[in-house]
């Protein structure tokens, strides 16, 4: 028995620990630990809720957005505010291109490097890599020379000895499949998204007045639309977002879908390891106009009034939950239904309980009793980790691209059903190959394709909406708090990239009393609760092949796989040693 | 054009760990620079920021970075002291900064001239408040990104 540890795990957001039990080449056992204190909900307390969502937004620097989407949906639910349909449409704009940013970021600056060695793409063919690129799609970039190029570039990095984002990688690790060929084309298309991603940002920039952190607005949006001003959003901005559109779409369809599946079709064995739970939550968003799924086929409990995402089927990603695989059942989403325990992580509860709080009632009460550190292991028996337990139902769920993708498949969305048949088709693969790994791997590919498509659709009715002199963004009838009643609470939840955000507020005389948050990487990566039940990450590592325990490349790419996100707080180096230190549990 | 790109970095929640951005607040606010300098707020963005500066013939950061010294010590970090392996760490926004720095080598056609202009944090933690003696930094941080300027401007010929 071999117990190895990972910390930090790197290519991801933020500070995470995986110790993992190794026997006979498996996985038996694994904890994953968030090392780092995240209270800043504490820092909102007896602050204007308008302000809340700049300050969200801060929290975590990859997913500014869909914090702050979640934070003004939160305080509009609270104060029932509806919004203006432009608004709807920019903010479905600006979260829709966020996903298509962070997805493709995370998959060529993240993800790919647990399944292309770099080092290996210097003993390619540049001649190859082009007929490789050629026979996957009409990307015009498939000039030998500019292979060459690419190749002559990575070579004058690699010799001058510095790595840099390349260091600590597995380089020449016997798990790494991939012909050189596609190792160059890869590491290609890693530089060409760094320059694609541009376009991205311009498009949020354009409509959100900055990037990053762009600008949001209780009641509405802070968009400026005017046709005659050079100022505000004119014809030729409007112009200008149709060929950012066209970039983004050019390099998800050309480049990026047909890479995921590509390189999927190299490892075989990774659509049948890593699967986790099998239980799935989607918060679901994206409102639409008109139904988009028949909501009938979803069967539960019905929801409640204060639950205000969920409008039947009106939304592109739709809500649903799925227990033990059964996508043919998708259940219906009620955000009662989520609580919270502490009872494994590093927090109190004022009145002493062990029990599971909703987050209405939630508290962030840091109380740290690990080991000192330096440590060589967490007391896993113990509390473990600055991460909570939240459940649904009292059941641990995985959230994100792979729950989103099987909770609108069970629910019959066509685009998503189209593009997981076509998916599994091509790579030879039934619906189960989806359980797994390179399942959510290849779910953020498909939902990414399907947005991309469907955001034209919210970008035209904006159009026709200007055209039409409609140039509303903001329903300021209850901006005042004078008109505010004395107590209020409300939730607001965005299905993010990473999974499903919820944002919980009370409101006492015009001041936030009360504010929790349940991230994505709460769900998936969380201790066990106390009846035993652990988490995504800790499931989905049980049965993982170890090669070699010095190189655990095998762990890591189910966690990225996940693409966590715990990037709420600082982490301090301590200067001159490697060990890091959590901001929390500095002295 | 050539053009020099002023970037500050960190996270204004984390107390001390927001100098940088507070630092090019203050250069905003002062607005005595020429039209070839541009001022982002990268804040904790990380490589994405990489597009905004690609045109830089020189790029300035500003961030916390923990070294020996006092606290609200301005220092000058310049090419190779900004290290691009894992050696000992320089900015508590390190990953985020040192990726941009590998990634400029591989990702420029040209390199640019790097600075990073550290400032020693005493507190990192949650709050929005910088400490006293960190504050007081501010105008030192500000003058001397003034004064890199100048000497790259005179080293290059940019009209000021």
């Amino acid at each position: 028995m071999t117990r190895l540890v990972i910390d930090p795990v790197t290519r991801i957001e933020g500070h995470l620990r995986i110790e993992a039990e190794v026997d006979s080449g498996l996985v038996k056992k694994a904890w994953a630990s968030g090392t780092m204190f995240r209270g800043l909900e504490l820092i909102l307390k007896g602050r204007d809720p308008r302000d809340a969502w700049y300050f969200v937004q801060r929290i975590c620097s990859v997913c500014t957005a869909v914090h702050a989407i979640a934070s003004v949906r939160a305080v509009e639910n609270a104060l029932g505010i509806t919004i203006p349909e432009n608004a709807q449409l920019i903010r479905n704009l600006i979260e829709a291109m966020q996903y298509i940013h962070d997805h493709v970021m995370h998959f060529y600056h993240l993800h790919a490097l647990d399944w292309v060695d770099v080092t290996s793409a210097l003993n390619a063919d540049p001649k190859k890599t082009s007929q490789l690129q050629e026979s996957i799609s009409d990307w015009p970039r498939s000039n030998p020379r500019y292979f060459q190029d690419v190749k002559d570039r990575l070579e004058t990095f690699v010799d001058s000895g510095q790595l840099g984002i390349f260091a600590n990688g597995y380089w020449g690790h016997p798990a790494y499949k991939l012909p050189p060929e596609a190792d160059l084309l890869a590491v290609a298309h890693y530089i060409n998204a760094l320059d694609w991603q541009k376009s991205v940002s311009r498009f949020i920039a354009i409509l959100g007045g900055r990037h990053p952190c762009p600008n949001f607005l209780v009641g509405g949006m802070a968009t400026a639309i005017n046709p005659d001003s050079d100022q505000a959003l004119n014809a030729s901005r409007l112009i200008l977002m149709k060929e950012l559109l066209q970039e983004a779409q050019d390099f998800v369809e050309k480049v990026y879908f047909p890479d995921v599946l590509a390189i999927a079709s190299f490892y075989p064995e990774w659509t049948k390891l890593g699967e986790g739970l099998g239980n799935f939550l989607a918060c679901g968003d994206f409102q639409l106009d008109g139904p988009k799924v028949d909501d009938s086929r979803r069967v539960g409990s019905s929801t409640t009034r204060r639950d205000p995402v969920d409008k039947a089927g009106n939304m592109f990603f739709p809500s649903g939950v799925i227990w033990n695989r059964k996508i043919e059942e998708v259940k219906k989403f009620n955000q009662e239904q989520i609580t919270e325990y502490v009872s494994r992580s590093w927090y109190t509860y004022s009145d002493g309980s062990t029990d599971a709080k909703h987050p209405f009632d939630g508290e962030t009460n840091p109380k740290y009793t690990g080991p000192k550190p330096p440590y060589d292991f967490l007391t896993v028996d113990e509390k473990y980790s600055w991460i909570k337990s939240p459940r649904y139902d009292g059941k641990p769920v995985e959230v994100g691209p792979l729950a989103r993708v099987l909770v609108a498949y069970g629910m019959g969305q066509k685009q998503i059903t189209d593009l997981v048949d076509k998916s599994i088709r091509q790579l030879g693969v039934g619906k189960e190959a989806l359980f797994s790994t390179l399942g959510r791997t290849l779910a953020r590919a498909i939902e990414t394709v399907a947005l991309m498509d469907e955001i034209w659709g919210w970008y035209n009715k904006f159009v026709v909406n200007i055209g039409a002199g409609d140039y509303t963004t903001a329903n300021t009838e209850k901006w005042e708090p004078s008109t505010w009643p004395a107590e209020a609470q409300g939730v607001g939840f965005v299905d993010a990239p990473r999974g499903a955000l919820g944002h919980w507020i009370k409101i006492k005389n015009g001041k936030i009393d009360h504010y929790q948050m349940v991230v994505p990487t709460t769900w998936n990566a969380s201790p066990p609760d106390p009846s035993g039940q652990i988490g995504a990450y800790e499931a989905s590592l049980v049965g993982t092949p170890v090669v070699d325990a010095d190189k655990p490349i095998e762990v890591l790419r189910t966690i990225h796989s996940f693409d966590p996100c715990i990037a709420c707080a600082v982490h301090v180096h301590d200067a001159g040693k490697k060990k890091i230190k959590s901001a929390g549990i500095m002295p | 054009m050539k053009k020099i790109a002023v970037v500050g970095l960190g996270n204004i929640l984390m107390g001390d760990d927001g100098i940088g951005v507070r630092v090019v607040e203050q250069l905003e606010r002062e607005k005595c620079l020429s039209r070839s300098v541009t001022l982002i707020q990268g804040e904790t963005a990380g490589i994405t920021i990489l597009p905004y500066i690609e045109d830089a013939e020189a790029v300035i950061f500003v961030d916390a970075v923990i070294f020996d010294g006092e606290y609200g010590e301005v220092k000058i970090f310049k090419d190779d002291e900004i290290q691009t392996d894992r050696g000992p760490p320089l900015s508590v926004h390190e990953l985020g900064l040192k990726d941009v720095v590998s990634l400029i080598e591989l990702y420029f056609h040209h390199k640019p001239d790097i600075a990073l202009i550290g400032i020693k944090p005493k507190s990192i933690a949650e709050g929005l408040e910088i400490s006293p003696e960190v504050e007081k930094s501010i105008p030192i941080a500000a003058r001397t990104i003034m004064n890199e300027i100048e000497i790259f401007a005179d080293m290059t010929g940019i009209v000021r």
